[in-house]
């Protein structure tokens, strides 16, 4: 199958200090992959440049085969390539309703009435009565589940989720985790940032582990984290060197 | 009236009830020198509505797409010596000249949001105030065109717009009155639509509206662009009630007095400006206060105003009015434990 977003030897350098790279990454339709790795392992950054937040110092980022690399993040938005953010996730001095509102807008749609409104509330199991109520003032996990509508109302192909399920309860993970499932089966892929393991690995058909801003393996998850080197990377080496 | 617009209603979101609002405002505020005030009432209230007018771009830009300018004083003296050097070197009428202020202020206004393409935040904000300097430095610097220092003049003669003569202190207050409620009701247009939502969103949580499709560097221009209009409008119409301009009336003293204007009456609210403007100049008239303590004196108010209300009086009036709603209880008990967005330390 061809792939929906591939990067090519991707590099991105603060000053004399590589973040990234050079990471050659691919994604097909509908596919779900974990980004795994230790704080400062460049799956941030990744996120960055491959949504065009960041500049790649070298290298080159193909969506559905077109090169996308000097692209502005709202022109890569529009084309189905949408990410979310781990803590700005809404519009907070806005209502419920003109967050809605906003994304309905940049997705061109006729209709801003209520019922166009309730449909993408639905989907999030939010509760209608919020519509009116400042985003700021939602609570975290409700919080989390607008900014994952505000980014399906983009009808995305591919989603890029920073840490979708940071702070949030077991009951309103469950919600994410059947939101993304039921996304993957009309064919919405996603690239996950998360640290929970227990969340994230039953979703994933593949798992990808940075270390040092570049890949240090990619596959199945029980294979990937059986390796020692990825253990070492992730939990540290005298974890490892300990357990065994 | 709803002319704020984060509190655009849930339904009825297009309703006339606002345009209307603004409309009866400006033709009552049109009637006042038939109440038989003094010149001096009269000529305090033209420079409050020529402030409020300009208070009003930067509202727009600010409260709305949530950039700050201190080149604005800068912009509306650009549109002043738009007005002041089509009249004497073209012979153009206040009228004919008006499109002119407004495309100069318009352009300018752009050209300041330029440096936003690099720079953001505090930095930003200094390079406007910087480029405010430099704008009111050549304004002195090419004396064949603006004067020098010794400015120029621009006489209303007898000329009639709307059979209002320009030369007469109360018909033309009349007049602007009815420009000022015309540019009221164009913002208030844009505030409620599309792209009004759009700015809003762009001033809550930048990198999330890049991130949904928008091209904020763009749309950053155009409200900069409007406000400069706007600014250059109401710069065109304090030529014509002063009667001269010169460049040190546009520095970065008369860019404070916008800011004071817009953060006391309130930067999101459409009527903000308004309300700070008359304050800022019925105030001071009222105190009765030398110069120096009126300064003083705003300059606590201010200080108050940001610790108190920093959305300006307008928001205590609207949460006295219609108080903002406390999350609900059963969403509060559906994710108890869980920390509001507001009270993150790394808020959007």
């Amino acid at each position: 199958m061809s792939k929906l977003l591939r990067t090519e030897r991707l590099t991105k350098h603060f000053g004399g200090v590589r973040a990234l790279g050079p990471v050659d990454f691919a994604i097909e339709p509908g596919e779900i992959v974990g980004l795994i790795g230790p704080n400062g392992s460049g799956k941030t950054t990744f996120f960055n440049v491959v949504t065009g937040f960041l500049k790649p110092t070298a290298g080159r980022v193909f969506w559905d085969g077109s090169d996308i690399t000097t692209l502005a993040p709202g022109r890569r938005a529009k084309r189905g390539l949408v990410r979310t953010f781990q803590e700005k996730m809404v519009f907070p001095g806005l209502t419920v309703r003109e967050n809605l509102k906003f994304a309905l807008i940049q997705h061109g749609a006729p209709d801003l009435g209520e019922a166009a409104l309730v449909q993408a509330m639905d989907r999030a199991g939010l509760p209608h009565h919020t519509l009116g109520q400042m985003a700021g003032d939602l609570s975290w996990g409700q919080c989390r589940m607008l900014g994952m509508v505000l980014a399906l109302v983009l009808k995305p192909r591919l989603l890029l989720l920073d840490e979708p399920f940071a702070g949030l309860n077991r009951v309103i993970a469950a919600q994410v985790t059947d939101m993304l499932l039921t996304l993957r089966d009309e064919g919405i892929g996603a690239v996950m940032v998360e640290h929970d393991m227990s969340l994230l690995l039953p979703l994933c058909d593949r798992v990808t582990v940075f270390a040092s801003g570049e890949i240090l393996g990619e596959g199945l998850s029980d294979e990937i984290l059986s390796r020692s080197d990825v253990r070492a990377a992730y939990f540290g080496s005298d974890v490892v060197a300990g357990n065994q | 009236m709803s002319a704020s617009a984060p509190s655009v209603p849930a339904k009825g979101g297009r309703s006339a009830l606002p345009y209307l609002g603004v409309l009866a405002l400006g033709v009552a505020l049109a009637l006042l020198p038939y109440a038989g005030p003094t010149n001096h009432v009269v000529s305090l209230a033209t420079s409050a509505v020529i402030f409020a007018i300009a208070g009003s771009g930067l509202g727009f830009l600010w409260g709305q797409s949530g950039q700050l300018s201190m080149a604005h004083a800068a912009v509306f003296g650009l549109g002043g010596y738009a007005g002041a050097i089509t009249a004497k070197f073209f012979g153009l009428s206040f009228l004919a000249a008006m499109p002119v202020a407004v495309l100069v202020g318009l352009v300018s206004g752009a050209l300041v949001a330029l440096p936003s393409l690099r720079t953001q935040g505090h930095y930003f904000v200094i390079l406007t105030f910087a480029i405010g300097e430099v704008i009111a430095v050549v304004q002195r610097r090419i004396e064949w065109l603006t004067g020098g220092q010794e400015g120029i003049s621009a006489q209303p003669g007898k000329q009639v717009l709307l059979g209002l003569r320009l030369a007469n202190r109360g018909e033309y207050f009349t007049l602007i009155v009815l420009i000022g409620t015309a540019v009221l009701l164009v913002l208030l247009l844009i505030m409620r639509s599309r792209w009004g939502t759009t700015l809003r969103g762009m001033r809550e949580n930048a990198p999330l509206a890049a991130s949904l499709g928008v091209n904020v560097t763009l749309n950053r221009i155009y409200a900069f662009a409007i406000s400069g209009a706007v600014a250059g409008l109401a710069g065109h119409l304090y030529l014509y009630q002063v009667r001269f301009i010169e460049p040190n009336l546009f520095t970065a003293q008369a860019s404070i007095i916008f800011l004071m204007i817009v953060l006391l009456g309130g930067k999101t609210y459409l009527l903000g400006p308004a309300v700070g403007a008359f304050l800022y100049f019925f105030l001071s008239e009222f105190l009765g206060l030398p110069p120096v303590w009126n300064l003083i004196g705003f300059g606590v108010v201010l200080i108050v105003m940001i610790l108190v209300a920093p959305n300006g009086i307008l928001s205590i009036i609207q949460n006295l009015v219609a108080p903002r709603a406390k999350p609900n209880a059963g969403t509060e008990a559906a994710d108890k434990g869980q920390a509001q967005v507001s009270d993150l330390p790394n808020k959007a």
